[in-house]
């Protein structure tokens, strides 16, 4: 049994698993980095550790905050290996059967759905004027909700081995993406509506009329492929060149 | 026109430390923009700017996420320069709010494309070490591993202090030069604000699926004009 001194060092080097980032191998340096504590402490004779090190230095790619329920289970699965109750190629096995799919609905979840909520709402409270709470609730919402997930994954791994994988599919990750997603259009909505009101020199109808359509526009052309940073200045640039007109005239 | 901007240096290496938070460790949201900004504009004491700049450079880039070898355009880098500009360049040249994140908004866009190619540059360094990494390991240093993963956050690090020290270097005094020598740029670069933090917001909505996601923003926008009037 791995001791608790062992393992939290191990979960503490989970949150590095992207530092060696590579296109040949992608997150391997990281991977092997977070199993080192474990593997010296598993494997005292030289050639067995050497071993074991190479079988975390292969191709590994997934989503950073999943990926600590594979370090945890993978760590579950050497301590069976050092006791000579399961082979080495299963813990590799194991790692290449989980990894594509937890990349998959991570990268789904957290990226595509989780971020762009909490940035949302950071957004509506910096424009309803709540100053730094608008990042704060952000950071500390959405690590909650992360360290959570990496803490509960790691250290439920260590003690269930891959039946963590069965755990963490009662969450439900596809139907809170879904749900996740609605809430961010609406807040989206909600947010050009505050700043439709909010901007100067502008009666907030006028702004109202103005803001929406160009919110519609954005959303059409993204879906589209064009990139908003595109978008925004484009749009940037028509409305300094009307009020240069404007201006002039 | 003064010569260099002290300030520049507290904010390249807040950055760079921000930037770790980007990919290359613990990736807590500490790197993403509308935190970013904000943290920033509290070191130079202009939280305001900085939210702004949060505000307009926040959600530009949700839809582009770290698939794989997908590497979108920085961000982190992108809101550090932009509010660097915007509260060194801008206000502290005199111009307005809107003015200043509409500068920050024209140098952090850029900002954010060219930190794409640093961090396309240190995974491919990081590549090289890799290599190194597996010989080494098997010839028995095993210690080989730790040195990779702290020569990798390293060369993050340095990478990072750099752009931000040279893009701030060079955006700095081009700002200021703008606000002082183009009287008339104050109320053209603060109608070109006005559009820039809607298009963060269009961005969002096709993540729900194009139509769904456009019926439930338009729900957003009726309560949200509702709500804006009652607080108004």
């Amino acid at each position: 049994m791995i001791p608790a001194s062992t393992r939290a060092r191990s979960f503490a080097r989970s949150f590095f698993l992207q530092a060696g980032w590579n296109y040949d191998r992608m997150q391997h340096l990281g991977f092997a980095f977070a199993m080192m504590p474990a593997l010296s402490r598993l494997y005292p004779e030289q050639q067995a550790r050497i071993a074991a090190t190479r079988r975390h230095l292969e191709y590994f790619n997934t989503h950073p905050y999943l990926g600590s329920a594979l370090i945890g289970a993978s760590i579950r699965l050497e301590e069976d290996v050092a006791a000579g109750s399961r082979r080495p190629d299963e813990v590799v096995s194991f790692k290449n059967g989980i990894m594509g799919s937890y990349g998959a609905i991570g990268d789904a979840f957290f990226w595509a759905a989780l971020r762009p909520l909490g940035a949302v709402i950071a957004v509506l409270l910096a424009l309803l004027g709540l100053g730094i709470a608008a990042p704060l609730v952000f950071v500390i919402g959405y690590d909650a909700i992360a360290g959570v997930v990496r803490a509960y994954g790691f250290f439920r791994g260590v003690s269930l081995g891959p039946m963590v994988v069965a755990r963490l599919a009662r969450v439900g990750f596809a139907e809170l993406t879904r749900a996740i997603k609605m809430a961010s259009a609406v807040l989206a909505g909600f947010s050009a509506a505050v700043w439709a009101h909010r901007w100067p020199g502008l009666a907030p109808h006028t702004g109202a009329m103005i803001a929406f359509p160009l919110v519609v526009l954005v959303a059409g052309t993204a879906r589209r492929g064009v990139s908003p940073a595109l978008s925004a200045t484009v749009l940037g640039v028509i409305a300094a060149l009307a009020c240069a007109w404007v201006g002039r005239g | 026109m003064s010569a260099f901007e002290p300030r520049i240096l507290l904010v390249a290496g807040a950055g760079a430390l921000l930037s770790l938070d980007r990919r290359a460790a613990v990736q807590a949201m500490f790197a993403h923009p509308v935190v970013a900004a904000a943290i920033v504009g509290l070191l130079l004491k202009d939280l305001t700017v900085g939210l702004a700049v949060g505000v307009t450079l926040g959600l530009l880039w949700s839809g582009s996420i770290p698939v794989g070898g997908v590497v979108p355009p920085d961000e982190t880098l992108g809101a550090v320069v932009g509010t660097g500009v915007a509260v060194l360049g801008g206000r502290a040249a005199g111009a307005s709010l809107e003015a200043a994140v509409a500068l920050g908004f024209g140098c952090g866009v850029p900002a954010a494309l060219l930190g794409r190619r640093v961090e396309l540059a240190l995974r491919r360094l990081n590549g090289e070490w890799a290599e190194k990494v597996e010989k080494s390991v098997m010839a028995g240093d095993l210690g080989a591993v730790d040195r990779a993963i702290f020569r990798a956050l390293a060369a993050a690090l340095a990478a990072a202090a750099g752009a931000h020290l040279v893009l701030l270097a060079l955006a700095v005094p081009l700002a200021r030069l703008v606000v002082h020598r183009f009287p008339h740029a104050d109320a053209i670069l603060s109608a070109a604000a006005y559009p820039l933090p809607l298009a963060g917001l269009g961005g969002v909505i096709p993540g729900a699926g194009f139509r769904i996601g456009l019926a439930w923003a338009t729900l957003g926008f009726v309560i949200g004009l509702v709500v804006a009037e009652v607080l108004r």
